[in-house]
């Protein structure tokens, strides 16, 4: 029946287009709906939809230290990369590949790098190191949904791998 | 583009969870209610306008908002189905004063809520005295006096 149709009208009188089936349909989905939200909630304290909790980020250790970086973040939400490099004094160097430039805006990084040199792999960031561990923070922000992919490297090491899956 | 896709997504977000959530009658709104649906306005707000705060996002999101609104509206008139899914039925909570517990549990509407529309509507006094009540799809709880 059209909405513009008249409803039928009931014995009792009442004229009225109840469906109590769908109504009936209805409730029981409310209720599992409900259920889901709750476990949305959890899910998202856990850290799995980004900005900050126990699944948000992950640390990857490397020849010559470890990198801390979001295993899932949000489009156009401000994140961080911490960068620990091991003890080594002298220049040190961490290089991030193209698509981590075209996946992120860099907002900030501490300490502020000496230097930075566009190479055929992306970009290379040197720092002026005391001897001892230090580490360099890095402010960034998603610029598309989706997965990034990306390298980092560390000093000459091997560059490694990763993904991030930004939400919209 | 972005704005068009923000504002539709926010707006289908918004439907879907507003209708699951299963809040059917604004006279039950608590203050605290009133000051939740400020909070979601407020989150989706910027979600809807990102970091752009030109005059053109916010037309074309008005617009977009308004657009969904009024296709809706014609698509819920001529198929029943999508009507029912989105606004669904007026379920009678009360027939020829008798109590549908069943009805009342599940929509989640006390003996008080109904009286205080009668009450406020109709000006009656005791349960003997309704006829019908009906959770309205849409608008609340109405009530129907015994003759």
């Amino acid at each position: 029946m059209r909405r513009l149709d008249e409803p039928t009208i009931r014995p009792d009188g009442l004229q009225i287009n109840e469906n109590r089936a769908h109504q009936e349909k209805l409730w029981t989905i409310e209720r599992v709906a409900w259920g889901a939200f709750i476990a949305i909630t959890l899910a998202a304290a856990l850290g799995t939809t980004g900005s900050g909790g126990l699944f948000a980020h992950r640390l990857a250790q490397m020849e010559s230290g470890a990198v801390d970086l979001p295993r899932i973040t949000r489009w156009q939400a401000s994140d961080d990369m911490t960068v620990h490099f091991a003890a080594a004094g002298g220049e040190r160097s961490l290089t991030l590949s193209t698509g981590f430039g075209q996946s992120f805006q860099l907002e900030a990084i501490q300490p502020r790098p000496e230097s930075a040199q566009g190479i055929p792999e992306g970009q290379r960031l040197i720092f002026a190191a005391a001897d001892g561990p230090f580490q360099v923070v890095i402010h960034l922000r998603a610029q598309s949904p989706g997965l990034a992919r990306y390298s980092v490297r560390i000093d000459g090491g091997a560059p490694q791998d990763f993904t991030t899956f930004v939400l919209p | 583009m972005d704005s068009v896709l923000r504002g539709a997504a926010i707006y289908v977000v918004l439907l879907v969870i507003l209708r699951l959530s299963g809040r059917r009658t604004t006279a039950q709104m608590t203050p605290f209610d009133l000051v939740l649906l400020l909070i979601v306005a407020e989150t989706t707000q910027q979600a809807l306008l990102g970091d752009d705060f030109s005059i053109t996002n916010a037309v074309i999101l008005i617009i977009t908002l308004f657009s969904i609104d009024i296709v809706l509206s014609y698509v819920k008139q001529w198929s029943p189905r999508t009507g029912l899914l989105i606004d669904g039925t007026p379920t009678v909570l009360i027939h020829n004063g008798q109590p549908d517990v069943r009805a009342l549990a599940r929509a989640r509407v006390s003996i008080e809520d109904v009286l205080a529309t009668a009450r406020e509507q109709q000006g009656l006094e005791r349960l003997d005295q309704i006829k019908f009540a009906i959770l309205e799809a849409g608008s609340g709880i109405s009530v129907v006096p015994k003759a």
